[in-house]
């Protein structure tokens, strides 16, 4: 199943590929083998120096980022029946043993997805392989929540909140084209729906006036607590996301589901000066002491990036195969 | 359009607040969607609709009025509006009602009147053809310097507009006048120490005073549209819109912003009561 990470300049985008990448390393050697992790060579080596330069205490460098303009990497999750199927079975190729995911990082700020954005016209193949994701993850970068409605960051926000919007009501148009198309040819395809989460990245530079004005607290709820959890993501979105959230709530109204958004977030361990001040000079991450989990590891929020690989368990189960089937057969249909 | 869904247009003169008025009604759609809490209306926009709503919208949050150089700066727009499903919607499984179950109610679009091809008097703007084919509801965005006061002149688009009612099939049209003042209307002052102020327009719930002023307006405002609605036999319903303004940096007016960070964050600061009431009403006419 395509998916789509979108993320504005700066958000933290290629951060959060590195510990995705930290995280899956960890989680994926601890497990019986039920979680794949698989990349392009290219998206690999770009990947891995990110986690190196973190391990390092380093945040990504600019020139780093700029080498890979499309980042993209697979989650493999093993299926309850085929995936533990005889070998022999399983070399026939009859069955996928694993449901998969096929990641693409997306950068709301590029050139391509900005024309896309202003004139509709889905003219590059990054796009048209953009549109078919049937997963979305909207990043949003918790340091340009501000209650400065004349700064830059609020200007900012508000710019990626209507093209973030009008992205997924651009998913939900496609689907729905797509879903009149097989029907057209005599198929018969399930209804139209798309999967959204929603990562609040550097949510440890939200602001204390921005929490207060909202009134909510500094820590985000647990996991479990799944009511309050997702009243205090709402509570940020409907402040700085409002349009993106009216038009995922409006997704049924135009033909198109929207599956339960599910929010993370992803804030990571930085060196303070005294005082609690940052310090002078670029930020610099704070590494926990060597264990026998893995040496001078990064402290980060690495439960929540293992509650986002295994949120995407369910929903990789949650298509059949065929419809990646007929997603290939698709191309590159237009907007 | 989908089957069950009734057909709307938003009618306004180019030159006019039309630009504004449909970026606060996007403004109150938003909010109104996205309240904790509540379950039931939502709304959709085409991609090609967001790109054009969402620019005058990014303008009014911006602090700047939204600027419609072309009829087609406004005529992609369109709203889907979806209201919680009636008791007959819910419970009807045959017939209209497990059809429509999953309809929206509305579909509102938008068109401008722009100078005719000869000068004169105005007309729709060819691209908002569209939605005006088949339209049932027509919301009237009207100027309105006061709402003390006779206005001086007509609407630019009066002539238009009951051209547009005159010429429609039976049944015809059901109308909705929207007045858009320049800024905030200031109270009047009491006539007698320790009493209110009262408002210049009257609350929501006040329906007659409401009619009373509207048919008021209209009749100096829009007089021949308001002919083509009593020959029609139609009680038009009026609403009241503005945008608060401030000065900003320079001294120049801008429109005034507001942080409700519990109920939308930033949005220009407008009477939201009176555009839910028209989201509200405007689903009432549809169903």
């Amino acid at each position: 199943m395509p998916a789509a990470i979108l993320g504005d300049r700066a958000s933290g985008k290629t951060t959060f590929l590195g510990l995705l990448y930290a995280a899956q390393v960890k989680y994926g050697t601890g497990l019986q083998d039920t979680f794949r992790f698989s990349s392009t060579p290219q998206s690999l080596k770009f990947m891995a120096a990110v986690y190196q330069n973190m391990k390092d205490g380093m945040f990504p460098s600019a020139t780093l980022k700029d080498e890979m303009s499309l980042v993209e990497f697979i989650f493999g999750y093993r299926k309850m029946i085929a995936g533990r199927l005889p070998a022999w079975i399983k070399e026939q190729r009859w069955m996928n043993p694993f449901a998969t995911l096929d990641f693409g990082a997306y950068d709301v700020s590029g050139e391509d997805v900005q024309e896309f954005i202003e004139t509709g016209v889905a003219a590059s193949p990054v796009i048209q392989q953009l549109l078919r994701a049937f997963v979305v993850v909207i990043l949003v970068d918790c340091s340009k929540m501000t209650t400065d409605v004349d700064s830059q960051l609020y200007k900012r926000m508000l710019k990626y909140d209507g093209d973030v919007a009008t992205l997924c009501v651009a998913f939900q148009k496609y689907k729905k084209d797509e879903y009149e198309r097989m029907k057209a040819q005599g198929m018969k395809p399930d209804a139209p729906i798309i999967f959204p989460a929603i990562v609040l990245s550097k949510f440890d530079t939200l602001r204390d006036e921005v929490l207060a004005r909202l009134g909510l607290t500094r820590g985000m709820p647990p996991r479990q607590k799944q009511r309050e959890r997702k009243e205090y993501a709402e509570a940020l979105l409907r402040a700085f996301l409002p349009q993106t959230l009216s038009q995922i709530r409006g997704g049924k109204v135009a033909g198109v589901s929207f599956d339960q958004t599910t929010y993370f977030i992803s804030w990571i361990h930085t060196e303070k000066a005294e005082g609690g001040m940052a310090p002078v000079g670029p930020p610099r991450i704070v590494r926990k002491g060597f264990s026998a989990d893995g040496g001078a590891d990064i402290d980060y929020s690495y439960d929540e990036y293992v509650a986002f690989i295994e949120h995407f368990r369910n929903v990789a189960n949650k298509v059949p195969d065929d419809v990646k089937e007929a997603d290939k057969v698709s191309g590159g249909a237009t907007s | 359009m989908r089957a069950g869904m009734e057909k709307g247009a938003v009618v306004g003169s180019l030159e006019g607040p039309l630009a504004t008025f449909v970026g606060l009604l996007y403004a109150a759609q938003i909010r109104i969607s996205t309240a904790q809490g509540q379950g039931g209306y939502r709304f959709s926009c085409p991609p090609e609709s967001l790109r054009s709503v969402g620019a005058i919208h990014q303008a009014l949050c911006s602090g700047q009025f939204p600027v419609a150089r072309e009829a087609q700066d406004l005529t992609p727009i369109a709203f889907m509006m979806d209201y919680p499903d009636s008791l007959g919607k819910r419970f009807l499984p045959f017939g209209r009602g497990k059809a429509e179950r999953t309809q929206p109610e509305l579909s509102l679009g938008v068109v401008p009147l722009v100078e005719g091809p000869k000068g004169g008097d105005l007309v729709p703007a060819s691209e908002g053809w569209a939605a005006l084919a088949g339209c049932r509801i027509l919301v009237v965005a009207a100027e309105l310097e006061s709402v003390s006061g006779t206005p001086k002149s007509p609407e630019p688009g009066d002539a238009a507009l009951a051209r547009l009612l005159a010429e429609a099939p039976s049944p015809k049209p059901k109308v909705v006048v929207a007045y858009s003042l320049p800024d905030e209307p200031r109270p009047t002052k009491p006539s007698k120490d320790g009493e209110e102020p009262v408002p210049a327009v009257p609350p929501v719930t006040e329906g007659p005073a409401r009619a009373k002023l509207g048919a008021a307006l209209a009749l100096a405002l829009l007089p021949r549209t308001l002919a083509a609605v009593a020959e029609a036999r139609l009680e038009p319903s009026y609403f009241f819109s503005w945008v608060a303004l401030e000065r900003g940096k320079g001294g120049a007016l801008r429109p005034k912003r507001r942080q409700i960070f519990e109920a939308g964050g930033v949005e220009p600061e407008y009477p939201f009561a009176e555009f839910e009431a028209l989201v509200a009403h405007l689903g009432r006419l549809a169903s």
